[in-house]
């Protein structure tokens, strides 16, 4: 019915470098997000792999400590602001809202474009300051250690972060208007595919956490250059208020980072087991409650900062509550493969690897969110492997699970699938390898951002480092052989999966304006036939037309 | 699979209101983030002036009063006028295109409210209220920490007013910038969403104002 | 202390114990559901191999489709909820204070822990404490934010400048364990260690006794005199300018707006560093502040000695 006629692609439709850098079309734009974030990625991965050999040993011989904590801060920053917050909304978000709800492109296109510069200029700003002089604060940015006490370029630091906070709000804003006003005809919304209900939920949260995080920062390089401000206990101020505006921000951004993930996820688990989402509604309305529950529950950071036992008491009941729409969404996904029709293809591992390592993630979460057992843990190993499992183990695998599952899509080109298998398995085990001591380490009271620890704690450590040398192998993998992919992997054809969802009803790649003539919707998302076991799930041969 | 129906009809046709009601939201949903933007300023008010009620009072009665009041005055006549000119052009009402002396005059209006608020700022900052390590702690009565907090009230009073001065000077260049596209164009339609957006905006940046002048002027 | 490789840390506190119940529960229901999700996946994962001849038809009725929502939305609620109980439990016993405790003071500063004993000892990153006696730090910091964190006692408190926080615990086991400082203080935070000595009674009195000096009570009432703290706040009812001392610890005190205000550690901090603040009733506002003027230690002095003039009765 589309036919493959000899229309350009949007990849070959413009030539030429400016026409990348000047372009308003929301894909390219998600590639250029795609270029940039791999790039802070292994930045941020580089800085990790730096101190984790530090750690290797108990005194600290390799690294200077002042070394280690620029390093783990510079791994924090860019890791959270520059790679995981903007990672899945920015590239396949950009990529696929439109093509999913039928339309041409976002509702502004020139302020995507212009996001994407604010993004890159916040991102290369920070990065320039912290590899010139360094950061010492962490990624939280505690007062008034940052404020008052630390000797490093917080100011400038922070103003990139501030810049792409800009960025985080204009592109949350953009989807929020595209999917309110743009959807095709009949496309109504429990007719949207998952993926785009959490991309709405996360732009919400973006749009409204974003702003408090910018004017903390603002205050914070407000203390710091005129001397007195608003968290210096020396005129009054509390340095627990900014704790308390941090959280608000920087707990919704968590969900900003998993909410797309679990967008992801919901996607790859129907195609693979050829069957509906099972409780579409459910996950729909938990999506919507983890974004709203998600604001109030930031004082479980702070059960022994100070705060008053009743705030520790409402905050740890709140933190509970949210852990219940997290809960449906784990066990619909497992109930989607109840009397499926199972492909193991490379997106369905790691998106099987997603929900067992969320799973166990947000478990931990839970311990942690109760309030005897955080007094002994909080601030220890097992808070760092807590949100790795959710952030890595979550977020990285749900991002390199959607980059498989769409990018026959994004380049009309096939990888290997065996090297695909090979490197989530690697993933998997690697991240497993370097995370799972941690929560060890954290319980016999190892404290994070440690430079140097005890030498009862080694074992665990010497576990970790190894793994994490395994995980970065199990990255670099996929970097190769996708880039090889481009020049010799196989044409796609426009739906190697037989996948539902009308960005698969374009060919691959799409043409520049996405669709010929705009469809009307009367079908329901997940429209899976129940499928007879001869069905083949294409490893890329392309069909006829 | 299902089959995808096709429409046939083409969009375009409602495509200019389309993007006028897209304009619209996301310039409603850039002011959520404001509010929020705000919001942590308004907290940290909050906050402080219940812990040190004593230094807000002293620290606004440094505070010209009356000044205050005209600058507010002057703001919500510039929001009236550019809701009148907002009216004129969505309706077409008379000749629309002389909407631009209305925005003109809201700009002058934003202006002046700058030079006031500028004006305010010379004198404190003269009398050594800008926060700084040598501040005049000593004229303030020994309220808290021998008079150190109403320091307090003058870094959030510079910090607000002046995120809020910022967003004027903002204002001021949109409405100037649609005041003359409106001067030239000859097309309602060209101008009116630019219009309805800017004064969205401006009506906001009012609105901050309404709050921040009970704030620190009428501290009693 | 234990050097070698360990699976558990050594508990040495009552408190220990009853977060270490909570733990092996909290591990328990980690493993239950994690094992039941992965074992769900693979179950499915073999039986509906897209191979396999088995019946794949499934169309739930809408009651059932809800029965089995609502299953897997309320019955975490109710364990959550459990949960969320028992750890309460837990956290507002620290919370409460402890009968009859030894008072510790701690200054913490980049990056040692300065620690005094009620009897005056001193000691730097080192804490002896003896069993079976509750055993409660007041903590100040003269910088940034540190933690103070004994795995070994399961409990960690921040350290905050500008306000004194509290912890307790009751040491049951004699050793040495590990200190540490667990909110991120700077270059050196992972030297701002030190070690807890738990001892005996008698080991500790006697230990305590070693280097014999002035009590920090007496330091207190020293630093009360040297002041001039006396020329108003006199202990002869009628005459004073300031309200008396003793018995004002611990006590109930009505303010000026009204409200009334437990005198702790930190209400008799605040009325010398920002006398203003809280006014005790009946009395005019005219005490100028001491910021500055009192080091961290000499003011947790004077907080000592007005706590030993807790249960005297004014004269």
């Amino acid at each position: 019915m589309f036919k493959v006629t000899d229309q350009k692609s949007y990849l070959n439709a413009e030539e030429g470098i400016g026409s990348w850098l000047l372009t308003t079309d929301h894909k390219r734009i998600a590639i250029l997000y795609m270029v940039s974030l791999t790039f802070f990625f292994f930045i941020g991965g580089m800085a990790a792999v730096l101190f984790r050999l530090e750690l290797f040993t108990p005194e600290g011989d390799l690294l200077s400590a002042d070394s280690y904590n620029k390093l783990f801060s510079l791994h924090g920053i860019v890791m959270v602001w520059f790679f995981l917050i903007p990672s899945i909304p920015t590239v396949l978000g950009n990529f696929l809202v439109p093509l999913m709800i039928g339309a041409r492109d976002l509702a502004f296109p020139r302020l995507n474009l212009f996001s994407w510069y604010l993004f890159m200029a916040g991102g290369l700003f920070t990065l320039t300051m912290i590899v010139v002089g360094g950061v010492d604060t962490g990624w939280t940015f505690y007062t008034p250690y940052s404020s008052t006490y630390a000797n490093t370029f917080v100011i400038l630091a922070a103003t990139g972060i501030f810049i792409s906070g800009f960025s985080s709000i204009v592109t949350g804003l953009n989807f929020m208007v595209t999917v309110h006003l743009f959807r095709a005809p009949g496309m109504h919304w429990f007719r949207l595919p998952m993926f785009v209900w959490t991309i709405y939920a996360t732009s919400l949260i973006m749009v409204l956490a974003t702003p408090v995080l910018a004017v903390t920062l603002l205050l914070v390089a407000t203390e710091r250059i005129f001397g007195v401000g608003i968290f210096d206990p020396a005129i009054g101020g509390d340095p627990l208020l900014f704790q308390h505006l941090f959280w608000f921000y920087s707990h919704p951004a968590v969900y900003i980072m998993i909410l797309p993930g679990m967008g992801v996820i919901s996607e790859i688990v129907p195609c693979f087991t050829r069957k509906r989402l099972y409780g579409y509604r459910f996950i729909a309305m938990a999506t919507m409650a983890i974004a709203v529950l998600g604001f109030l529950v930031w004082g479980h950071h702070m059960f022994v900062s100070g705060q008053s036992m009743y705030a520790g008491l409402l905050f740890s009941f709140l933190s509970m509550l949210v852990a219940v729409p997290s809960a449906v969404k784990v066990f619909n996904w497992t109930a989607t493969l109840y009397k499926g029709t199972i492909f193991l293809k490379t997106p369905m591992l790691y998106a099987l690897g997603f929900i067992g390592l969320f799973t166990f993630g947000g478990l931990t979460g839970i311990s942690l969110a109760t309030l005897g057992f955080d007094m002994h843990v909080h601030d220890t190993y097992f808070v760092v492997a807590h949100f790795h499992y959710i952030m890595v183990g979550g977020m990285i695998m749900a991002y390199l699970g959607g980059l498989h599952f769409w990018w026959p899509k994004m380049t009309g080109r096939t990888y290997s699938e065996w090297w695909g298998r090979i490197s989530a398995l690697i993933v998997f085990g690697g991240f497993n390898m370097t995370f799972f001591p941690q929560f060890v380490l954290g319980y016999l009271g190892n404290p994070r951002r440690y430079h140097s620890y005890p030498d009862e704690f080694q074992v665990f450590h010497v576990m970790s480092s190894l793994g994490a040398s395994i995980l970065g192998v199990g990255y670099l993998l996929p970097l190769v052989y996708l880039l090889w992919s481009l020049k010799f992997g196989g044409r796609s054809s426009h739906n190697p999966w037989q996948a539902a969802g009308m960005e698969w009803d374009v060919p691959s790649p799409p043409p520049k304006h996405n669709f010929d003539l705009v469809p009307t919707v009367d079908w329901p998302a997940y429209d899976y036939a129940p499928a007879h076991k001869e069905l083949t799930i294409g490893e890329g041969e392309p069909e006829p037309h | 699979m299902s089959d995808i129906a096709i429409q046939t009809q083409a969009r375009s046709p409602k495509t200019s209101d389309h993007n006028h009601h897209a304009a619209l939201l996301g310039m409603w949903i850039f002011l959520a983030t404001e509010v929020l933007f705000f919001g942590g300023l308004f907290i940290s008010y909050v906050v402080y002036r219940y812990e040190y009620s004593d230094a807000f009072v002293s620290g606004s009665r440094q505070l010209n009063l009356w000044s205050g009041g005209v600058m507010t005055a002057i703001l919500l006549l510039g929001s009236l006028l550019i809701a009148v000119a907002n009216r004129w052009v969505q309706q077409q009402q008379g000749n629309s295109r002389r909407a631009w002396v209305l925005l003109l005059m809201t700009a002058v209006s934003g202006t002046v409210f700058l030079g006031l608020e500028f004006h305010e700022y010379s004198h404190l900052i003269s009398d050594g209220f800008f926060p700084s390590s040598d501040f005049p702690t000593k004229r303030f009565p020994a309220g808290s920490v021998g008079g150190n907090t109403a320091e307090m009230f003058f870094v959030l009073f510079f910090s607000m007013t002046g995120l809020h001065a910022f967003h004027m000077i903002v204002g001021v260049s949109l409405v100037a910038v649609v005041a003359v596209i409106a001067f030239r164009s000859n097309h309602a339609t060209n101008r009116a969403t630019g219009i309805a957006v800017v004064a969205l905006y401006w009506h906001f940046v009012d609105v901050i104002w309404v709050f921040l002048y009970p704030l620190f002027y009428l501290v009693k | 202390m234990n050097q070698s490789f360990q699976f558990f840390p050594e508990a040495a506190s009552r408190g220990a114990v009853e977060v270490d119940y909570l733990s092996f529960a909290l591990l328990a229901i980690c493993l239950f559901f994690t094992i039941g999700i992965f074992a769900a996946i693979l179950v499915f994962g073999f039986r509906y191999w897209h191979t396999r001849e088995v019946d794949r038809q499934f169309s739930p009725s809408r009651r059932m489709h809800w029965i089995v929502e609502l299953t897997w939305s309320l019955g975490p609620l109710a364990i959550l909820i459990a949960l969320f109980i028992w750890g309460a439990v837990v956290y507002v016993r620290i919370h409460r204070p402890p009968d009859n405790p030894l008072e510790v003071n701690v200054v913490a500063k980049q990056w040692m822990w300065k620690i005094a004993h009620p009897n005056g000892r001193r000691e730097i990153n080192s804490l002896h404490v003896p069993t079976g006696r509750p055993v409660r730090l007041t903590m100040i910091s003269e910088d940034v934010i540190h933690s103070f964190f004994v795995p070994a006692f399961r409990a960690k408190q921040d350290v905050l400048p500008g306000r004194y926080t509290t912890i307790w615990w009751e040491p049951t086991k004699p050793g040495r364990y590990r200190l540490f400082c667990a909110e991120y203080c700077g270059t050196s935070h992972s030297q701002m260690i030190g070690e807890i000595v738990v001892q005996s009674p008698e080991d500790y009195s006697q230990w305590a006794a070693a280097e014999p000096s002035q009590t920090l009570s007496e330091r207190g009432q020293r630093h009360v005199k040297q002041l001039g703290c006396l020329k108003c706040h006199r202990a002869v009812a009628g005459t004073q300018t300031g309200p008396s001392l003793t018995g004002m610890y611990g006590s109930s005190i009505p303010l000026s707006d009204g409200t009334t205000i437990i005198a702790d550690a930190d209400y008799v901090r605040q009325s010398i560093i920002e006398p203003m603040k809280k006014v005790h009733d009946g009395f005019k506002p005219t005490m100028p502040s001491y910021a500055g003027q009192i080091e961290s230690e000499a003011l947790l002095e004077i907080v000592a000695y007005l706590r030993s003039l807790e249960d005297v009765q004014g004269d």
